[in-house]
């Protein structure tokens, strides 16, 4: 099952929404879709809305990190909302918590 | 570099290739050699960021796997906590259950006890009927004794004539009396046997009570040690489960670790980056201005000189 990422830029924000299943697969569509909001210098907050996603593999977490760690590396910040419970869980046993804010 | 920053070529035929295989310049003048060099540093900076760009995929492919590796370790240690919540449970079933089958066999051990002390007093009780029915026939004895008397006691009577009517009366009713202690007496007699055989049926019975509760008391014993046993196996279970959630913790600790190390790792890279970047703009910059260096160079060495 593939994902979609409808992008919203705002000011120093951006508002990244996902609907879908994110694994192995549909992390590249995510990275493809995230690459201008990085290289977008006026964007400082990355907002991962994950209302819609319906699961997400344990790697996929691992791809939200480096990601992270990108963000951090162009002086931007990324948080994770309205995961559901068990996306949510995931997310804290792979310590993605960790790693950027998750609401 | 000689003491002014400039850099001198290799001395030596040996020194025609560098360690990448490109070969060196040998008898150019400082101009070509500076177009050279930035070049070369500008090939260095493209192999390292290919090479760079390789270890952020895998960095990222490692930190995947980290996750991956997370995740399991933390449902491993779910699992274990679950596991150890059971068995804590089950332990403290089967310890209740311990309990109340030693309460059992206390129970029934008394049981068999006061069986015993039961069987014992009715042995006495059929002793004693025993002896009861010795009085009894005691009694039947005097009776008959009595009866004989009284028949004696009316033939004297009838030899006494008028004077001994009175007494003959008196003796008529001793026989009835001696009689009907003799009915008595028997049917007494009667009923004791009746009883000593229904008393003799439940002394059977009591022994097959006692062989009974000393069976199951037996039953009973065999079952709390296993029970003892299992409660020692349950909690040999829950504690090997304790020792490997210990072990789960550690190793969660050291995939949050190699998560960490894979971070700063990105970090690195990321500078790495920006290093090279600020190098590439460096090299290009000496490119653009070769001229200008050299001319202060040379008019540098004129003023030395």
């Amino acid at each position: 099952m593939s994902i979609n990422v409808s992008v919203q830029a705002s000011g120093s924000q951006a508002s990244v929404t996902l609907r879908g299943v994110l694994d192995s697969m549909s992390q590249v569509t995510l990275k493809q879709q995230l690459e201008p909001v990085l290289a977008n210098g006026a964007v400082t907050q990355i907002r991962l809305d994950f209302a819609g996603v319906q699961s997400m593999e344990a790697a996929s977490a691992g791809m939200l990190m480096m990601l992270s760690h990108t963000a951090k590396s162009k002086n931007k910040s990324v948080g994770i909302v309205n995961a559901n419970p068990a996306v949510l869980s995931l997310m804290h046993k792979a310590n993605l918590g960790k790693v950027l804010q998750i609401q | 570099m000689d003491g002014m920053g400039m850099i001198k070529p290799e001395a030596g035929a040996e020194a025609m290739e560098d360690r990448r295989g490109k070969p060196r310049p040998e008898g150019e003048k400082d101009f070509s050699r500076l177009d050279f060099l930035s070049s070369r540093v500008l090939e260095e900076v493209a192999v390292i960021r290919d090479a760079g760009a390789k270890l952020s995929n895998t960095l990222e492919g490692t930190m995947m796997e980290a996750c991956s590796l997370s995740v399991s370790a933390a449902e491993t240690s779910d699992f274990l906590q679950r596991s150890q919540e059971a068995g804590q449970a089950l332990l403290a079933s089967t310890q209740e259950m311990t309990s109340l089958t030693d309460a059992a066999r206390a129970q029934a051990a008394d049981a068999e006890n006061r069986a015993a002390e039961g069987a014992t007093s009715i042995e006495a009780l059929v002793s004693t009927f025993g002896t009861i029915g010795e009085f009894l026939r005691g009694i039947n004895k005097i009776s008959a004794q009595t009866n004989l008397l009284s028949l004696n006691a009316r033939i004297e009577a009838t030899r006494a004539g008028q004077h001994g009517a009175g007494f003959a009366v008196i003796a008529q009713e001793v026989k009835v009396l001696a009689g009907e202690a003799g009915t008595l007496s028997a049917n007494i007699e009667s009923r004791l046997r009746e009883l000593v055989a229904a008393t003799r049926g439940v002394q059977a019975n009591f022994g097959a009570i006692v062989q009974a509760v000393h069976g199951a008391t037996a039953t009973l014993t065999d079952l709390l040690n296993r029970q003892r046993s299992l409660a020692e196996k349950i909690g040999d279970g829950c504690q090997q489960t304790v020792d490997a959630a210990g072990m789960m913790a550690g190793v969660n600790d050291v995939i949050t670790r190699m998560q960490l190390a894979i971070s700063e790792t990105g970090e690195a890279y990321v500078q790495l980056t920006r290093s090279l970047d600020t190098l590439t703009v460096s090299a290009e910059g000496v490119v653009r201005n070769r001229e200008g260096l050299l001319t202060a160079t040379i008019e540098t060495q004129k003023a030395l000189t």
